[in-house]
C-alpha cells in the first residue's frame, strides 16, 4: 500500500503549513503512546498539546485566539467557547515535558 | 464556622464570548477553497434553536390523542423528515442539513419543555450555550408548543415516581446525579453503516412490509407489531420523499447556475440523491452522502449526542479502492469530501438544559470516526484512508467529530506517526485506543461478570469507540452510556463528615446529609473502617442513581421510542421491538460514571499516611478542617498535602487507587437494568469536574472547596510530579475489563517537545 505519507498529496490551495518537527521529540511522543497502550494496556490516552504560555496569553487576550481549539477531555472545542473556570482547569493540569 | 469563609467565585466567559470573537470570516481553513469556504459559512453562524421538528411533534400528537404511544412516536418522526429543510448551499458536495440554519439545533421539545418552558427568556443569553431564537418562534413556543409539552417529558413523568427531596438530590446535590439522562434519550450508537450504505433504507421498508405481511393477528404479540412495522413503513417512505426533495431542489439550484463546472455538480448531486440514501451506494460519494445522512438523521430523531461513525476507513474502503481504481476519484477529491462532512458534522450543535451546560457545555455533541485496528482475521486493517481521514482533520481544523486511532502493535509506525502529528498540531485530536483492551471490555459489554453476547468476530470485525470512549459495535449496540454520574470526591467528604455535603458550595443540600450517615470519625478508628465508610459512600451513591435510572428507562422504553435508530440494527425488525424497548442484540446502559477518581484517591491516602500511620491529627481534625475550607487547618492542610498521590508509580498511593477502582467496577457491574442488561462502569465524564468540583467541599488531599476535582480518570492536577512514563505506569495497574463503559485519560505533552514554534 502506498499511502500519502509516501506518495503526497497535490493542494496548492490549502491554508495548511507542514511544521518542522524535532525528531527527538516526536520519538519520545511516538514511543510513549506505545508504551503506555500497547504495552501497559491503558484503554485510552488524548492529549492537550498547547503550551501552557499559549493558553495563559489565550485567556488573557481571547480576541487574538478565535479559532484556537483545545482538547477538554474527550473533545475539542474552542477555547473562546469554554468558561473562565473550565480554562483555569486546563492551565493548571501538570504539562509533561520529556 | 466555615460558611462566611468559603466564596465560590462567579464566573464569566463561555461560548457568549467566543461566539462574538469568532462571528465573520476568521478560519476558512481547509485543503481547497471549497472547504475554506464552507467552513467560513459555519463560523459565520451562531448557534441557533430550530422548532420545525418541535412543531412536527406537536402536530402529530394533537391529531393522534389516544392512539399507543408507538403509533403517535413513529408517527411524530416521520413527520419531522417531511418537514426537513430543503436548502442546498453553495460549494456543497453533500446534501442536506438537519436545520433551517447552519449551527442549529432542532431540538426534541418532548424531552426539554419542563426546564425551558422556564428558561426561555434566558436562552439568548445564558453565559453557557446561548442560543439565538426568532422573535416569531419564541412566540410559537412561549403560547403554544412548550405549555403543551411542559409536563410531557420524561422529566416531568419521572417526578411522579420520586419525592421532590429525591428529585432535587439528584440533579443538583452534586453526589448521585441522574441529569444527563433524562434529557438525552436517542444517543451512544453505531448504526450498522455497512448494511445502510450497501443497500440504503429501501432494504429496511421492503423487510418491514414482509414482516408485516407474515404476522399472524391471533398471535398477542401481532398487536403491537402491526403499528411497530406499519410505523417503520411509513418512516422510511418519509425518508425517501426528502431525498426527493433534495434532488428536486439540486435541480433547481443547477438551472440557476450561470457556472457550467458547478452546473454540472448540481446535477450530478439531483441525480445522487435519487440513489442515496433509499438505494446502495455505487461510488465513494454515495457512500459519503449516505454517512453524513443516515449520521444527521439520527441527531435529529435522537436528543442525544454520541452518533458515531465507527470504523470509517473499514467500511468506505471498497468504495473508494473501486473509484480510485476506476479513476474517477483522486485521494485529493476524496479528501475534500471527508473535510466537508467534518464541517458540516460540527455545524450540528448540542441543544442542553441551562444546568447540565452548565457542567458540559461547549456545544459539542460527541460524533466520533476511527481509523486503524485489525480486521476480522487479526491482520492489521489500515489503509489509505486511515491516513486521509487523519490528515484531513489537519486541513479543516474543525471540533467535531473526534477522530481516532486504533492503536494494535501490529499498526504501522507511519500511521501512528501521522496520527502523533495531528496530535502535535494540538487540537486535541486524535484520541488513541488500544485495540486489546478495546476487545476484553466488549467481552463482558452489558453482561455484568459474565460474558456478552458478542461474539469475537463481531468485536474484530465492527468494534469501536462511541463518542468520547465508550466500546460499542457497529448496528448491535444500544443504550444511553453516560447516565447516573457518582462524584466519589463528595463520597469521601461524606465519609469523613458522616454523611454531609460542605456548606457553601454550589447545588442543594449544602451543609446538610446528602448520602447516609456512615458514621462519626471516632468510630473510624483503624484505616480499614475507614476506607469501609468511603466505600459504603460510594455503593450508597451507585445505587441511589440506579433506583432513578430504571424508572426513566422504563418511561423511555414505554413512550420515547426510535425507529431511525430501530432500523439500523441488525435484527430489531425481525424481533419487533423498538430499539429503546430492548431491540438491540446487545442492550446496554444507562451505565455509572465515576467522576473525581483522583481526588477521592489521594484523600484516602492521604488520611491513610497522615491519620492512620503517622498518627499525626486525629480525623476528626481532618473533619473540621475540610469543614473550615482548612482556614485556621493550614499545618493540617500541609501534612495532607505532602502524602503519596496517584499518578507516581507509588503503591503506597497506586495500592488504593485499584481498590476504588475495583470496588466501583464491581458494586456497578452487580446492577440489573430495566432492559434485562447488567450495568457497565466508566470514568469519561469530560470536564464535569468543574462543576462537581463547585458542588464539592474541601477534600483531604489539601484541594480547597469549589475547585476543580481530578478530571477524568487522570492523577489530580499537578501531582502527578514523575513524568508521563511514571503516570503511565500508575494507569497501567487499573482493571480495564471492569470499565466495560469506557475510560478516558488526559496528557499534556507541550508543542514545543515536539516541533517548532
Amino acid at each position: 500500500m502506498q499511502t500519502i505519507r509516501e506518495t503526497g498529496l497535490d493542494l496548492p490551495e490549502a491554508t495548511y503549513q507542514m511544521p518542522t518537527y524535532k525528531e527527538a521529540g516526536m520519538n519520545n511522543f511516538v514511543n510513549l503512546v506505545r508504551t503506555m497502550l500497547n504495552d501497559y494496556g491503558v484503554y485510552h490516552v488524548q492529549f492537550n498539546t498547547i503550551d501552557k504560555g499559549t493558553l495563559i496569553d489565550a485567556k488573557a487576550h481571547p480576541e487574538n485566539y478565535p479559532t484556537l481549539l483545545v482538547r477538554v477531555a474527550g473533545y475539542s472545542v474552542y477555547w473562546t467557547d469554554i468558561a473562565e473556570r473550565v480554562q483555569d482547569d486546563i492551565i493548571n493540569r501538570t504539562e509533561h515535558t520529556f | 464556622m466555615a460558611e462566611e469563609t468559603i466564596e465560590v467565585k462567579v464566573v464569566e466567559g463561555g461560548a457568549k464570548l467566543g461566539n462574538e470573537l469568532r462571528a465573520g470570516t476568521v478560519a476558512k481553513t481547509g485543503s481547497t477553497k471549497r472547504t475554506q469556504e464552507l467552513n467560513g459559512m459555519l463560523h459565520a453562524n451562531r448557534p441557533n434553536l430550530d422548532i420545525t421538528r418541535a412543531r412536527a411533534f406537536t402536530k402529530v400528537y394533537r391529531e393522534t390523542e389516544g392512539y399507543p404511544a408507538l403509533y403517535r412516536r413513529y408517527k411524530a418522526c416521520a413527520e419531522v423528515y417531511r418537514t426537513l429543510s430543503d436548502t442546498v448551499y453553495d460549494y456543497e458536495q453533500l446534501v442536506g442539513w438537519p436545520t433551517k440554519r447552519i449551527r442549529g439545533a432542532n431540538f426534541a421539545i418532548e424531552l426539554h419543555a419542563h426546564w425551558l418552558v422556564d428558561d426561555l427568556p434566558n436562552l439568548r443569553d445564558r453565559t453557557y450555550d446561548p442560543f439565538e431564537v426568532t422573535d416569531e418562534d419564541y412566540k410559537e413556543l412561549e403560547e403554544d408548543l412548550l405549555p403543551y409539552w411542559k409536563d410531557k417529558t420524561a422529566a416531568a413523568q419521572w417526578k411522579h415516581y420520586v419525592t421532590p427531596e429525591e428529585w432535587d438530590r439528584a440533579q443538583f446535590g452534586g453526589v448521585s446525579d441522574v441529569s444527563n439522562y433524562i434529557c438525552a434519550n436517542g444517543s451512544h450508537f453505531i448504526p450498522s453503516w455497512t448494511d445502510v450504505i450497501a443497500n440504503g433504507f429501501q432494504k429496511y421498508y421492503e423487510k418491514a412490509k414482509k414482516l408485516l405481511a407474515e404476522l399472524d393477528p391471533n398471535d398477542p404479540a401481532s398487536i403491537e407489531k402491526k403499528y411497530f412495522y406499519e410505523g417503520i413503513i411509513e418512516v422510511c417512505e418519509a425518508i425517501h420523499d426528502w431525498a426527493d426533495r433534495m434532488s428536486a431542489s439540486c435541480l433547481l439550484k443547477a438551472k440557476e447556475e450561470a457556472d457550467p463546472v458547478r452546473k454540472k455538480e448540481l446535477e450530478e448531486m439531483a441525480a445522487m440523491m435519487k440513489r442515496v440514501p433509499w438505494g446502495p451506494a455505487t461510488n465513494f460519494h454515495d457512500a459519503m452522502e449516505t454517512a453524513w445522512a443516515v449520521c444527521f438523521f439520527l441527531f435529529v430523531e435522537g436528543a442525544g449526542p454520541s452518533i458515531t461513525w465507527g470504523r470509517f476507513d473499514q467500511y468506505m474502503y471498497p468504495y473508494y479502492k473501486a473509484d480510485i481504481e476506476a479513476g474517477t476519484l483522486t485521494p485529493e477529491k476524496a479528501l475534500e469530501l471527508i473535510e466537508e462532512m467534518y464541517i458540516k458534522v460540527t455545524s450540528n450543535v448540542w441543544f442542553q438544559s441551562t444546568q447540565m451546560a452548565y457542567i458540559f457545555g461547549g456545544y459539542y455533541r460527541y460524533p466520533h470516526l476511527d481509523v486503524g485496528g485489525l480486521d476480522a482475521n487479526g491482520r492489521d486493517a489500515s489503509n489509505e484512508l486511515s491516513y486521509l481521514c487523519l490528515r484531513a482533520m489537519r486541513y479543516s481544523r474543525t471540533t467535531s467529530p473526534a477522530v481516532s486511532l486504533l492503536l494494535h502493535q501490529k499498526t504501522p509506525d507511519s500511521l501512528l506517526r501521522e496520527a502523533c502529528e495531528l496530535a502535535a498540531d494540538g487540537m486535541g485530536h486524535p484520541s488513541f485506543f488500544d485495540v486489546e483492551t478495546l476487545y476484553k471490555m466488549l467481552a463482558t459489554r452489558g453482561a455484568g461478570a459474565g460474558r456478552s453476547n458478542y461474539s469475537l468476530q463481531d468485536i474484530m470485525k465492527y468494534g469501536s469507540p462511541i463518542g468520547c470512549v465508550e466500546p460499542g459495535v457497529e448496528g448491535m449496540q444500544y443504550g444511553h452510556t453516560d447516565s447516573g454520574i457518582i462524584n466519589v470526591a463528595g463520597c469521601i467528604y461524606a465519609a469523613v463528615t458522616n454523611g454531609k455535603k460542605a456548606k457553601g458550595v454550589d447545588g442543594t443540600h449544602c451543609g446538610k446529609i446528602v448520602t447516609f450517615p456512615s458514621g462519626e470519625p471516632e468510630t473510624l478508628d483503624t484505616y480499614e473502617k475507614f476506607e469501609q465508610a468511603c466505600l459504603a459512600q460510594i455503593e450508597y451513591a451507585i445505587k441511589e442513581a440506579h433506583s432513578n435510572l430504571i424508572i426513566v428507562e422504563k418511561l423511555l422504553a414505554e413512550q420515547f421510542n426510535l425507529p431511525t435508530f430501530t432500523m439500523l440494527l441488525d435484527g430489531a425488525l425481525e424481533r419487533g421491538v423498538d430499539a429503546t424497548a430492548g431491540g438491540a442484540k446487545v442492550n446496554i446502559g444507562p451505565t455509572m460514571q465515576m467522576v473525581g477518581f483522583a481526588t477521592a484517591v489521594d484523600s484516602m491516602v492521604a488520611i491513610k499516611k497522615v491519620v492512620y500511620d503517622d498518627k499525626a491529627v486525629p480525623l476528626r481534625c481532618v473533619a473540621n478542617a475540610i469543614e473550615a475550607n482548612f482556614v485556621g487547618y493550614e499545618d493540617t492542610r500541609a501534612l495532607l498535602m505532602a502524602a503519596p498521590k496517584f499518578g507516581n508509580d507509588d503503591d503506597y498511593a497506586d495500592d488504593v487507587a485499584c481498590r476504588v477502582w475495583s470496588f466501583f467496577g464491581d458494586t456497578t457491574n452487580k446492577l440489573k437494568m430495566y432492559r434485562g442488561n447488567y450495568c457497565d462502569a466508566a470514568i469519561q465524564m469530560v470536564q464535569s469536574n468543574v462543576g462537581y468540583g463547585a458542588m464539592t467541599g474541601a477534600t483531604p488531599n489539601g484541594r480547597l472547596a469549589g475547585a476543580p476535582i481530578s478530571d477524568t480518570m487522570s492523577a489530580s492536577q499537578q501531582a502527578d510530579t514523575h513524568g508521563p512514563l511514571a503516570a503511565a505506569r500508575s494507569y497501567g495497574k487499573l482493571d480495564y475489563t471492569k470499565y466495560s463503559n469506557g475510560t478516558l485519560l488526559n496528557m499534556w505533552i507541550s508543542q514545543s517537545e515536539m516541533m517548532e514554534v
